[in-house]
């Protein structure tokens, strides 16, 4: 080895590596946990503060850019106002088919959760939408696998870490993530998968089984604390595995995982 | 000493920016890595030997506040600013002129390899987008114009002196 390598900027350089490669290897969780939690800690405040400045000069530039085009955005707004009061009368006969629906296919409505309401104070800052940090840990009861929604019952992801006041969810775009999942009009089933940059995989579905685009798909309840009936999203695209076993779709999420602000995670079914 | 807490509270503050409040700001789309980006130009400036467990404490910082395995970004940093500063005799001496556009590329540079380490040390081939990379290396070389600015206005802080370009 040349001698002018032998340095202590290369040696220093050596050890670290050497270190930190083992402790990847190895990775010790649960050694680490305390100073975790002091970390989390000091920085809740921080970190809640910072996102809701975050947010709020988020929007507040969007008003900015958007001055522009209110003019024209009202206009069009009344136009469709006329065309949704036209359609209202017809979505009422639809509400109630659609709540008949509703009982039919055993979706579980809200008040049979137990919530708790969380903030998300940090997101993956690779930009690739595969977690969130939320307010809430272990002193507000919540526990791993516990299922994450937003509004109107939408799953989001599930929680994969707890700690004393914050956790980490992981979302259903994380390549990590997996669920069962149901078609809501056929019932077949099928493993929901995160794909990054193609949305959401949803695979293991049996040629037999029926699957069309636009169907919506929900939790089987199979697996886990995950409940039946939380809707995840709806098919835009089938194929078939290249081994043609089974049919694969590509799922469109219902809600854009990068703009939550305000989740909740089930803590029980009531 | 009350240099040293200042650094601190920097670091820690840029780790909650770049966890919190760049991804609030910009939906979740672009995060730049403030952290790294301060580290490439504090390495740039700086002996290796001088900041080393600087270093070590930024990655450490945001392996926690990532929730990810400890070690790998105290990794990643430790190498990027271990060949920034083997670069900084061989291009900034005599080039005060250019040396915002030498640390843009070497913060170009870092971001690649910053992105390629954690993506491999993660074991996370599948999340790979050159798309995202494209943005991140852009948000990185436009936070980097702030955070440049910023060092060398307290260059004092960061024990950063005229003197230390000088090959001795």
């Amino acid at each position: 080895m040349p001698k002018n390598l032998l340095t202590s900027k290369f040696i220093k350089l050596i050890l670290v590596s050497t270190i930190c490669l083992t402790l990847i290897l190895v990775n010790p969780k649960n050694f680490f946990n305390p100073v975790r939690e002091l970390f989390l800690f000091t920085a809740y405040p921080f970190q809640k503060t910072f996102y809701i400045a975050g947010q709020m000069m988020n929007n507040f530039s969007s008003v900015i850019f958007s001055i522009g085009d209110y003019k024209k955005e009202n206009e069009k707004l009344i136009r469709e106002n006329n065309e949704l009061l036209a359609k209202l009368a017809n979505l009422e006969d639809q509400k109630r088919e659609n709540d008949e629906l509703r009982r039919q296919l055993e979706l579980l409505p809200r008040d049979k959760y137990e919530l708790e309401s969380s903030l998300i104070i940090g997101q993956d800052q690779r930009g690739s939408g595969s977690w969130v940090i939320i307010d809430k840990g272990e002193s507000d009861g919540l526990k791993e696998g516990m299922p994450v929604i937003v509004y109107d019952g939408i799953l989001v992801g599930k929680v994969s870490e707890v700690y004393e006041k914050s956790s980490k969810v992981l979302l259903l775009s994380d390549s990590a993530s997996s669920i069962n999942v149901s078609d809501i009009g056929t019932s077949a089933r099928g493993i929901l998968t995160g794909e990054y940059g193609l949305g959401l995989i949803l695979g293991m579905v049996e040629q037999t089984d029926m699957i069309k685009v636009g169907d919506d798909i929900i939790t089987s309840g199979l697996g886990g604390l995950m409940p039946r009936g939380l809707l995840v999203g709806n098919i835009e695209q089938i194929s078939n595995t290249s081994d043609k076993l089974f049919q694969q779709a590509v799922v469109r999420p219902k809600i854009k995982y990068s703009d939550l602000n305000v989740v909740f995670v089930i803590k029980k079914i009531k | 000493m009350a240099s040293k807490i200042r650094i601190l509270i920097i670091i820690f503050l840029a780790s909650i920016l770049e966890i919190s409040f760049f991804p609030a700001l910009f939906a979740g789309q672009i995060a730049p890595d403030v952290i790294l980006v301060f580290i490439i130009l504090w390495s740039s400036r700086k002996k290796f030997e001088e900041i080393w467990l600087w270093i070590i404490l930024s990655g450490f910082i945001l392996d926690l506040a990532i929730f990810g395995k400890i070690g790998i970004n105290i990794f990643s940093l430790v190498l990027i600013a271990y060949t920034a500063s083997s670069l900084r005799k061989r291009f900034f001496i005599n080039q005060r002129e250019g040396s915002f556009f030498i640390a843009l590329a070497l913060i170009i540079g870092g971001t690649i390899m910053h992105w390629i380490l954690v993506i491999f040390l993660n074991d996370a081939w599948t999340d790979i987008s050159w798309q995202l990379l494209v943005m991140k290396i852009v948000s990185n070389s436009i936070i980097s114009i702030i955070v440049y600015g910023l060092i060398f206005k307290f260059k004092g802080i960061f024990g950063i002196s005229e003197s230390k370009l000088a090959i001795k």
